[in-house]
């Protein structure tokens, strides 16, 4: 069971290793000084390239052999060394020599050198014997094959390999992270974020990833198509949070690589935010919109804004059996402008005088919402003017009454066209307009106009524009004569 | 009376024991004391004294491999050790003398040599292995450390068969273990 998993072991070492190694022919001196053995050799090598190592057999090496008119296999000199570097292009120059090899007494005996054809430095040797002790298991249970002998040999002497002699060996795979998406990046506590990572790896394929999250810990990667996923719970705690990805690869090379991918933020405080209204006019202790109203947003704290909603509501009127109703909404994403504007309006024009709900709510980018609601009076044009015009002696009168409206009117305009378009009088002034009298006798088949036009204080324009005129008739009561006066 | 008798019993322990123990481990001198740290060495071919004509070959390597695993030796590859007896005329097996061995440090780096000789290799039901081992200096020529042991495959056996060593190449590893063993306690430490 050692055995099987000292091989096991050599087998992942052997994947992580990527130098390119030549793997001589064995000398044999169980057989004499110039014995040769390629099968073990070629097993050897089999296994290596199996798992990844790029080898360059023995069969390879003895036409280079052949070709330099070298003899010998059991040693390598530095002029040879670095012919094999050039010509095979490896990097290392495995060595063997089998001491004993009797398939029939079952006796085995392998040492193994590893030179670096670089610097022509020799790193590394191993051995393993077995004999056919070795051969009975305990208590003479079964035995075992000359195929599962030499397995466990070349098993034995590889995993002889001391760790620092592994690590200047192996080229250690390489990783990196080609991209990664974490969903969502601002979230909330206990909300499931999910993080994916595609991983580039040169190399030995790992055997454990994991991704490492701060204040949550170690969380097994499981694999969905090109990328690594893992989920967990944000915690209660608000902050930056780290997420790693840790890369293992088990076995005799042992190695952990830790790569700082990405972070994510767990947020769970609303952006809080005051609404001031700008342009409002406080009557009565109203906040009243004659024009237009300036919003302007402001935060407690400072902090990017996923998204939005501004929502105008008319309250309705009791009285008049209206209902509350939207009469405004409108979302967008990204960051809220430095303040909004609502001149009364809604898509369909200009709204109606009344009271109205201004509602805005932001969500910052860990959806928490907050919402501000802030009511207004909207009176934005005058709604109900009466004018009457009297004729008088010395001309016509006009009278002009503004009824429940509860801005000041801060200026008139009157004027008098003939049907002709020419316009006999204007005048002008300020304040309502009273006991205006224009030095005109309407005469009977003669049509006359008036404009009016009204500002309040607020600007707001109200305006009746070339009206015919028609003269109100009031009933004169005639004084009753008193009697006649004695004229003395 | 009983404080001589127990004094004497004692004694023969002792003795007994020391005896048992010297002829099994291997006999190791420090001749002289090296100037330096010996860390680089090369290991130059055994004579061989035996009619087994492969035993200085398989313990030439074996004991290579055990200089880098367990002295933890920089061991120069033996390429380089053929390729200079070559070049120099020199068999193996025969012996370096002090130009030889300045030569091999100029050209290998090495602090010292390790060489010897096999004296007796049986195989067979119980296999035996005598050797003797020098390390000299490659700048003076002296032997700082000389090394003669001789063992048998049943000289390891504990109880039954068990522990009984039947293959020489085990053999020689085991005893070359003991060596290092030996030779460590002596003064000849590795490179780290």
């Amino acid at each position: 069971m050692r055995k099987a998993f000292g091989l096991l072991l050599i087998l992942v070492w052997a994947g992580v290793v990527c130098a390119q190694i030549a793997v001589f022919p064995f000398e044999d001196l169980s057989r004499d000084l110039n014995g040769v053995n390629i099968k073990v050799s070629r097993i050897i090598a089999h296994r290596l390239e199996e798992q990844g190592f790029s080898v360059v057999g023995p069969d390879e090496v003895i036409k280079f052999l052949s070709k330099h008119h070298i003899m010998w296999v059991g040693w390598v000199d530095k002029v040879t060394a670095d012919r094999i570097k050039r010509e095979l292009g490896v990097q290392y120059i495995l060595l063997g020599s089998i001491l004993e090899f009797d398939t029939q007494r079952f006796r085995f005996g392998l040492v193994l050198r590893m030179v670096d054809a670089e610097d022509y430095k020799l790193i590394w040797a191993g051995r393993a014997f077995f004999s056919d002790e070795d051969k009975i298991t305990f208590l003479g249970l079964g035995e075992k094959s000359w195929d599962f002998f030499l397995s466990s040999a070349v098993g034995k002497v590889l995993s002889n390999i001391p760790q620092e002699v592994l690590r200047n060996l192996a080229k250690a795979p390489v990783v990196d992270v080609a991209r990664v998406v974490v969903t969502p990046r601002y979230a909330r506590p206990g909300e499931n974020v999910v993080c994916k990572a595609k991983v580039e790896i040169s190399g030995a394929e790992p055997e454990k990833i994991f991704f490492v999250v701060d204040r949550v810990g170690r969380i097994p990667a499981r694999k969905e198509g090109d990328f690594y996923t893992a989920d967990w719970t944000a915690p209660a705690e608000e902050g930056r949070f780290g997420v790693s990805l840790e890369v293992w690869w088990d076995g005799a090379f042992s190695t952990k690589k830790r790569l700082f991918i990405t972070t994510y933020y767990v947020d769970s405080t609303p952006p809080v935010f005051r609404m001031k209204l700008l342009g409002v006019k406080n009557i009565n202790g109203e906040p009243v919109v004659a024009r237009y109203v300036k919003i302007v947003p402001v935060f407690e704290k400072k902090e990017p804004v996923k998204r939005w909603s501004f929502k105008i509501t008319y309250k309705g009127d009791e009285e008049k059996g209206e209902e509350a109703r939207t009469v405004l909404f409108y979302s967008n994403m990204g960051d809220l402008p430095p303040w909004l504007v609502w001149r009364g309006k809604s898509a369909s024009g200009l709204l109606k005088n009344g009271r109205y709900e201004i509602e805005l709510t932001v969500w910052d980018r860990a959806d928490n919402s907050y919402t501000v609601r802030k009511e207004v009076v909207l009176v934005r044009r005058i709604e109900s003017v009466d004018v009457k015009a009297y004729k008088e002696e010395n001309g016509v009168r006009f009278e002009v009454r503004v009824e429940n409206y509860p801005l000041a009117i801060s200026s008139w305009r009157l004027a008098l066209w003939s049907d002709d378009g020419a316009v006999f009088y204007e005048r002008e002034g300020s304040g309502v307009p009273k006991d205006v009298v224009f030095p005109v006798n309407p005469e009977k088949g003669r049509k006359l106009y008036y404009s009016l036009e009204l500002v309040d204080e607020a600007g707001n324009r109200w305006k009746l524009d070339k009206r015919p005129l028609v003269i109100t008739r009031v009933k004169i009561k005639k004084k009753k004569e008193s009697g006649w006066v004695d004229d003395f | 009376m009983i404080f001589r008798l127990r004094e004497g019993v004692l004694s023969l322990v002792c003795v007994s024991i020391l005896v048992g123990c010297a002829g099994r481990l291997p006999r190791v001198e420090a001749l002289n004391t090296p100037k330096e740290r010996v860390c680089r060495v090369a290991l130059i071919p055994f004579k061989n004294e035996t009619s087994n004509p492969v035993i200085s070959r398989v313990f030439y390597r074996i004991l290579l491999s055990k200089l880098v695993t367990e002295a933890k030796l920089d061991v120069v590859e033996e390429g380089a050790v053929r390729s200079f007896m070559m070049y120099e005329y020199i068999l193996p097996g025969s012996s370096f003398n002090l130009d030889m061995l300045r030569l091999l440090r100029r050209r290998t780096g090495v602090q010292a040599v390790i060489g010897g000789r096999i004296l007796e290799a049986t195989e067979g039901k119980n296999v035996k292995l005598s050797f003797f081992m020098w390390v000299r200096d490659t700048k003076t020529g002296r032997v700082l450390w000389s090394v003669y042991h001789s063992r048998t495959g049943e000289d390891y056996q504990k109880i039954l068969h068990f522990g009984k060593i039947s293959i020489l190449s085990r053999l020689a590893d085991r005893m070359l273990d003991e060596v290092i063993r030996r030779l460590k306690q002596k003064g000849f430490k590795g490179c780290y």
